[in-house]
């Protein structure tokens, strides 16, 4: 005869086995990576890129939490596509709102589309969601001109690292003066190519989703997907394991655009 | 005996209450809902109508087919807002049917002029209505989903007796667009 305490861990796993399959299903994009602001699921850019982007975007999520719209949250994410035509398949709304970009709805999520030949990636289409209080801040007109002056623009051809950095910093530049009033936004290309290509720091950011406790017990987390998935088993543990909910409940309308190469 | 009936009548109450209780907020919600994506719907049209009509006066190449185009648009806006008065929905969604086709004919004719593209601020105008059209059919979804959620939610049991008990709708119009008049036209300037 099993004993209460096998009863009641088995109970206890296929509660979690339940909520793995509920919330596995309601998820239709990969979640985010462990750094949430640089998804490089194409691995497309150089360690120094990720590194920049997720530091900076961290760097203005801290800085915002003093100003009246707190919370923003600027996301980089690419992806391998089989064709052009392939890149329809990517809702670029839904993909903003299943990640909760941005607390306020002061998000931007940008999205790269490559195609591999061989050894070489190219990027073949570009696609952005703000959200809906970020829309007033980089409605489509703007977000066009720092794309085609940063990531299509020629300067940049031949250094996508440079031309996804210099995006980053326009973007960051509108946000910091237009949002929270700063006087200027300083960057120097010549420095960051510096940077790049002397880089060494002892970091990695990964290109695959996080896992889904990962998720789950990570600060980006939905506090419902929390509640939803630990609840039965705090109720017989009574043991919180909760995480921080530091952002995610973002949410956007779909003003954004779709860019071809 | 008499504790033990009381206790019974006393659950059966509370029970009852719960789910009277629960129910009407779960159709508050539904209903909240809808109305928000409605408004969303709203606060797009009127966004739309302002960027249509800014290309009009901006594209000085547009002159000769302006007055048929801002003739379709006030068309369009005067059925919009006679329809919204009405809270009729359908007269809205062809008001918006209309404002589509006028947005339409507005890319046509600029295809047909292509120095009209080398115009300062014209490529910005067409990329805020791309945009524009991209919001719209967001929300046009969005409210979709909202009306066939609080469509179902009363209609099913319990809710169905508690839709009519409160005087709830039993059912909400959904935004049906002809078949290609919601899409979104992709802009291309060859560059």
């Amino acid at each position: 005869m099993m004993s209460r305490f096998k009863l009641i861990g088995l109970f206890l796993f296929l509660l979690v086995a339940i909520g793995y399959w509920i919330f596995a299903g309601s998820k239709k994009y990969p979640l985010p990576t462990e750094s949430y602001y640089i998804n490089d699921y194409a691995d497309a850019l150089l360690m120094s890129t990720r590194s920049t982007i997720a530091r900076e975007s961290e760097r203005l999520y801290n800085f915002s939490q003093d100003y009246e719209l707190p919370g923003t949250q600027i996301v980089f994410t690419t992806f391998l596509v089989d064709n052009v035509n392939e890149i329809s398949e990517y809702d670029k709304t839904e993909i903003y709102r299943e990640w909760g970009i941005g607390n306020n709805d002061m998000g931007f999520l940008l999205i790269m589309f490559f195609t591999q030949e061989g050894d070489n990636l190219s990027l073949v289409g570009t696609k952005w969601e703000p959200g809906y209080r970020m829309e007033q801040f980089l409605p489509p007109s703007r977000v066009n001109s720092i794309l085609e002056n940063s990531i299509y623009s020629d300067e940049y051809i031949d250094s996508l690292d440079m031309a996804v950095a210099n995006c980053l910093y326009r973007i960051l530049e509108v946000v910091y003066v237009n949002v929270y009033g700063q006087l200027n936004f300083n960057f120097d290309m010549d420095m960051y190519y510096d940077y790049m290509i002397n880089y060494d720091r002892d970091e990695f950011y990964d290109t695959k989703p996080m896992s889904m406790f990962s998720y789950l017990f990570s600060e980006n987390a939905f506090i419902f997907d929390q509640v939803f998935f630990f609840l039965p088993a705090a109720l017989f543990v009574t043991v919180g394991g909760f995480g921080i909910f530091k952002a995610g409940g973002g949410r956007s309308g779909g003003l954004g655009g779709f860019k071809r190469r | 005996m008499k504790i033990k009936v009381l206790a019974i009548v006393g659950v059966v109450v509370a029970v009852f209450s719960i789910i009277t209780i629960f129910s009407y907020n779960h159709l508050v919600n539904m209903d909240e809902d809808v109305s928000l994506y409605y408004s969303q719907i709203d606060n797009r049209l009127q966004e739309r109508h302002d960027k249509i009509g800014q290309i009009l006066a901006v594209v000085n190449g547009l002159q000769e087919h302006a007055e048929t185009i801002y003739n379709a648009i006030t068309a369009a806006r005067t059925a919009y807002a006679e329809a919204k008065a009405a809270n009729d929905i359908e007269g809205m969604i062809e008001a918006d049917a209309l404002e589509a086709v006028a947005f339409t004919d507005v890319l046509i004719a600029i295809e047909d002029n292509p120095l009209i593209t080398a115009e300062s601020g014209f490529q910005s105008l067409i990329y805020e209505i791309s945009g524009m059209e991209s919001a719209l059919s967001q929300a046009r979804k969005d409210y979709n989903e909202a009306v066939a959620d609080y469509n179902r939610g009363v209609r099913k049991f319990p809710s169905v007796i508690f839709a009519n008990l409160f005087g709830f709708e039993s059912e909400r119009d959904y935004w049906k667009m002809n078949e290609g008049a919601d899409e979104v036209p992709e802009i291309d300037f060859g560059d």
